[in-house]
């Protein structure tokens, strides 16, 4: 093995880690049966990968971009996309052990399905080369799909995974005829190439080559769209986040909304950043994004407000939340010409609206699992008293909410006060009083849980109480103690997290 | 060894005459041979259980392919009413077709020389031979799948669907088990595996497992027995052509037929050394001149011959296996093995390299 | 002779498509589809692609249209048959779009007339992919991407799709 090769393969290593416990998991699943000692087993072993993914993902120098195989730029920008995938996975693992809903027959199959998942976001979004992308793109939906009809007896799992599918599909072959127009446009797979090519076209190609870079950009946006679940794009998510299995909701949401702007962000960047692109053209696709931006999270918001399902009402603000990492993108787009200081401030934006937005959302779901793991409670309704039954998640979910919304004292407000800090700076203030106002309407409905929990019914709960006792569903409750303390220090102790983003810069 | 080929530019008119000879000539040839094997089909089980079989037409019954011919074409050619009609039609043909156009990528001997120019005795010497004989041949599944589902009555559907089961399921075997062979010849051009197999050893020796797999396989693919459950008399009727009559029915009859000699001439080529004939290498071949070029056509045609009878014999004497059984078989047993195969292959080739 | 070719492999699949959405029965519209894969992978041979070509027809025509046409037959014959009307007021969007695409496929085809084409003789190309799929450079990595996906999706279908045995329980 060549040198060369070997450092190739250092720079896989997280991802190795995560193929070999996919590989170990099948395999003992299929030498030890479905018994306890097999569930053990393939749990411990999932866990092991990611951590042993983590480990190597820390053994890392990416203070020196470097290329693996030709087609992954292992840069800082990947390390901290990866770093949020791989662990919102192992997250979702403990999670998933806890889960009630998955039947225990087919609770090993689980964590190769989250762990390929996991393997395809980290290509996804450590490439810059068009055919990693469809098939970074393609290993993190393809076991997403099967993973949302996972709860077989369920008809809304069913229902999620058939239309997760036909979304996914569908948006798979826009974006893949999106790419197809730009390679043949460009002749490369690669992105600054394909910058070239459309700054070319843009400016000379007459009306017919503006066309041409008009829809293929739409085409790949739209695949984009569909995996971060933006505004005309959305429509699958309120069914598919309601009626897969809670860990898979957490998973869509975080993990896979991740790795969806991960490459947003990177395609924006390479493809028409790079280059000195007509500013004008830029302008327009800008404005165009801050639009979709803007009206994603109004329509998030609005619909979020009607639910009475904690999950479905998460979901919709998850749509909501992806507005808000749009906001960051429309700067990024609508900085002037060479003016690289002003993308950056998009960038770092997103970046730690989306760091903030990990510790929120993971925590949420998992208080929500943690509620409906103990007292089967799904509704607002069930919700009623839950919070002096169990104090400690009451009180961390409304951290976690809290959160979400943009409270001040933790991580949320960070993360939102970047994107209008970055929004008015490039001049779009009319978006960041669209989102402040939608901050308020998120208030009002994110308010309506503690309100449940810790307000209203009697001292007699509504649901049952059924202490889970075991060490797992232990270790998952510290996790998300972890994840409520680093949402607090995080949102006093920024500057270690702001530092990160701008090391993980492209 | 790479042949030199004729081309286009060379001299347009001798290149197409060679080929259109070719063509009519190995198509006939196989076309014949087709229409042979059903006399011996019948000869042999007479031979096998004692009787005498058809022996009136003709010296020994000869002719009896011809009569039978004679007798499809008068018959009434019925179209039954609740038919699909352009798919009932469609089907005989695409069950036929496939294994036409599978023969001309069949090498079926080494190159002849006239008028001093070098023809290679195959149709097409395709780079990816196999590959098209595979993708090709896989076509003919969609024959009895249309003719079972246009007929539109429930013993032809219930063949269709079997039999598109059992082809698709046995394709992989078939692809797979081969794969050991490209990997020791490094080609997937025929006449290369041919000619690795001259100078070498036959693969039925170096590559048992494979050729095994691949017999299996080749009966399944062609719906013969041990394996014909698509149209299976005593559970279906006639299975996917039993609305069919006359000429149609005909078609399918000469389809299956043709393709048994199509499978059995990819076994001549992939593991019984094709043209070869034991202990004569490629410049024995060479010098012999055209004289080499008979010798291989005929040695072809005996091994041909002879896995079609061995065709023949497996029918008469193994039963019928349930459908269970066959979907066992080729998931659970025959794949396991013929990646094993491939892996074994790998691991002795790259232990004879290094 | 190569223009005849052409002609004729995307007449074949320019048919097969219009068969394929315009046929009320969905049999009929899948065995079009057939003829469309098939006149998509002679456009390949066409343009010198044989492994590729050969690949379309082995996996898609006689592998997944196989399965397509196996689950539709399935089906009952009442499901068989669409009613096209429902989807007459979709026309305007769709035609919207479909003249949508026409403008870039003009984009498409203006870009190409002004590029330098030098139309080399067709040589086998399954050598050339099968080095680059052992290149390290080449598509070493996507190809090993391809079979950890295969084998993830491979497995969590089966599970899917799995029948629970009804009275076992959950072990």
């Amino acid at each position: 093995m060549s040198p060369e090769m070997l450092t190739d393969l250092q720079a896989l290593m997280p991802e190795i880690w995560l193929v070999a416990a996919i590989v170990v998991t099948l395999t003992a699943d299929l030498i030890l049966g479905h018994g306890r000692t097999a569930r053990t087993v393939t749990g411990v072993v999932a866990l092991a990968g990611v951590v042993g993914a983590l480990l190597a993902l820390g053994e890392q120098d990416t203070s020196v971009p470097a290329r693996a195989f030709g087609v992954l730029s292992v840069d800082g920008y990947a390390w901290f996309f990866r770093a949020l995938i791989i662990s919102a996975t192992g997250l979702v693992i403990l999670y998933g052990i806890i889960f009630r809903g998955l039947e225990d027959r087919t609770r090993n199959e689980f964590h190769p399905m989250l762990l390929g998942a996991a393997f395809g976001g980290c290509l996804l979004v450590s490439t810059d080369n068009l055919l990693m992308l469809v098939l970074g793109m393609e290993m993190l939906s393809l076991p997403s799909y099967i993973m949302a009809g996972w709860q077989k007896r369920e008809r809304r799992s069913a229902e999620a995974a058939l239309k997760y599918l036909v979304y996914g599909a569908l948006a798979s072959g826009l974006m893949l005829f999106g790419f197809s127009l730009l390679y043949g446009m460009s002749g490369s797979l690669w992105l600054p190439d394909i910058g070239l090519a459309i700054t070319e076209q843009w400016e000379l190609g007459g009306e017919l080559g503006r066309m041409l870079v008009v829809g293929s950009t739409v085409l790949v946006f739209a695949g984009i769209g569909f995996k971060v679940a933006a505004f005309p794009f959305h429509f699958w998510a309120p069914d598919v986040y309601e009626g897969s299995p809670a860990p898979v909701t957490a998973m869509l949401a975080v993990a896979s909304k991740a790795a969806g702007i991960g490459l947003l962000l990177r395609f924006v960047d390479g493809a028409f950043l790079g280059m000195v692109v007509s500013e004008d053209w830029l302008a327009r696709l800008g404005s165009v994004t801050a639009v979709i931006a803007a009206v994603t999270m109004t329509y998030g918001n609005i619909t979020a407000v009607k639910q009475t399902n904690v999950k479905r009402l998460l979901a919709y603000s998850s749509i909501a939340h992806a507005g808000f990492l749009l906001m960051g993108v429309a700067v990024m787009l609508t900085a002037t010409g060479d003016d690289r200081a002003a993308v950056e401030t998009g960038q770092q934006a997103t970046l730690m609206y989306l760091a903030t937005y990990y510790f929120g959302t993971l925590g949420a779901f998992g208080c929500l699992m943690a509620l409906a793991d103990r007292f089967g409670a799904e509704d607002l309704d069930d919700y009623e008293g839950l919070g002096r039954q169990a104090p400690w998640i009451g009180v961390m979910f409304v951290v976690f909410l809290a959160s979400l919304t943009g409270l001040p004292p933790t991580a949320g407000f960070v993360g939102k006060w970047f994107v209008f800090r970055a929004a008015i700076s490039s001049g779009l203030d009319w978006l960041a009083v669209v989102a402040a106002l939608n901050a308020a309407v998120a208030l009002f409905y994110y308010m309506k849980i503690p309100v449940s929990l810790f307000l209203r019914g009697g001292d007699q709960p509504r649901v049952a109480d059924v202490p889970g006792l075991g060490l797992v569903p232990r270790v998952a409750n510290l996790s998300i103690l972890v994840l409520a303390a680093a949402t607090v220090w995080l949102g006093l102790m920024f500057d270690d997290l702001i530092a990160w983003v701008n090391a993980s810069l492209l | 060894m790479s042949l030199a080929v004729l081309t286009f530019a060379d001299d347009p008119i001798f290149y197409l005459a060679a080929n259109l000879a070719k063509i009519v000539v190995f198509t006939h040839i196989v076309l014949i041979l087709s229409a042979l094997s059903v006399l011996a089909e019948r000869k042999v089980s007479a031979w096998m259980q004692d009787r005498l079989g058809p022996n009136r037409v003709g010296p020994g019954g000869i002719l009896q392919p011809a009569a039978d011919a004679l007798k499809f074409f008068f018959k009434e050619d019925i179209v039954p009413g609740h038919v699909d009609k352009v798919l009932y039609i469609l089907a005989p043909a695409i069950a036929l077709m496939p294994a036409l156009i599978v023969l001309a990528v069949i090498p079926y001997g080494p190159p002849l020389t006239v008028l001093g120019e070098t023809i290679p005795m195959v149709i097409a010497d395709l780079d990816i031979g196999i590959l098209f004989v595979f993708a090709i041949s896989s076509l003919g599944v969609y024959g009895i799948v249309l003719a079972g589902w246009a007929s539109n009555s429930k013993y032809p559907m219930l063949g269709g669907v079997r039999a598109s089961a059992q082809m698709i399921s046995y394709e992989v075997m078939l692809g797979l088990s081969v794969v050991g062979i490209f990997m020791s010849t490094e080609s997937l051009r025929l006449t290369d595996v041919i000619t690795s197999q001259v100078d070498g050893t036959w693969f039925m020796f170096s590559q048992p497992i494979a050729f095994i797999i691949f017999v299996i396989a080749a009966f399944a693919e062609t719906n013969r027995l041990p394996f014909d459950l698509p149209e299976a008399e005593t559970e279906l009727v006639a299975g996917y052509h039993t609305e069919y009559s006359s000429m149609k029915f005909a078609m399918f009859f000469i389809g299956e037929y043709t393709a048994m000699f199509v499978f059995s001439a990819l076994v001549a080529v992939l593991f019984l050394g094709g043209w070869d004939i034991p202990f004569m290498s490629n410049a024995d071949f060479e010098a012999l001149g055209n004289w080499g070029t008979l010798l291989g056509f005929l040695s072809f045609f005996v091994k041909c011959l002879a896995f079609l009878f061995f065709y023949i014999w497996v029918r008469w004497t193994i039963p019928r296996f349930r459908f269970d059984q066959l979907m066992n078989l080729g998931w659970k047993v025959l794949m396991p093995i013929a990646l094993v195969n491939v892996v074994l292959t790998g691991v002795v080739l790259g232990w004879l390299g290094s | 002779m190569l223009d005849f070719m052409f002609v004729f492999f995307a007449a074949i699949a320019l048919a097969g498509g219009l068969v394929m959405a315009f046929h009320q029965s969905i049999v009929h519209s899948a065995f079009a589809l057939v003829a469309v894969l098939f006149g998509v992978a002679g456009l390949y041979w066409t343009l010198g692609a044989d492994l590729l070509g050969a690949t379309q027809i082995l996996l898609y025509v006689g592998g997944v249209t196989i399965l397509l046409l196996f689950a539709v037959m399935l089906s009952t014959r009442d499901a068989g048959r669409l009613a096209i009307g429902r989807y007459i007021l979709m026309a305007p969007v769709l035609g919207l779009l479909g003249a949508g695409l026409l403008r870039v496929y003009q984009g498409v085809i203006a870009i190409s007339e002004g590029r330098e084409l030098t139309l080399l003789e067709p040589e086998p190309t399954s050598d050339a992919i099968g080095q680059l799929f052992v290149d390290p450079h080449g598509f070493l990595l996507p190809f090993e991407v391809l079979s950890v996906l295969l084998l993830v999706v491979l497995v969590g279908a089966v599970t899917v799709a799995r029948q629970q045995q009804e009275g076992t329980p959950d072990a």
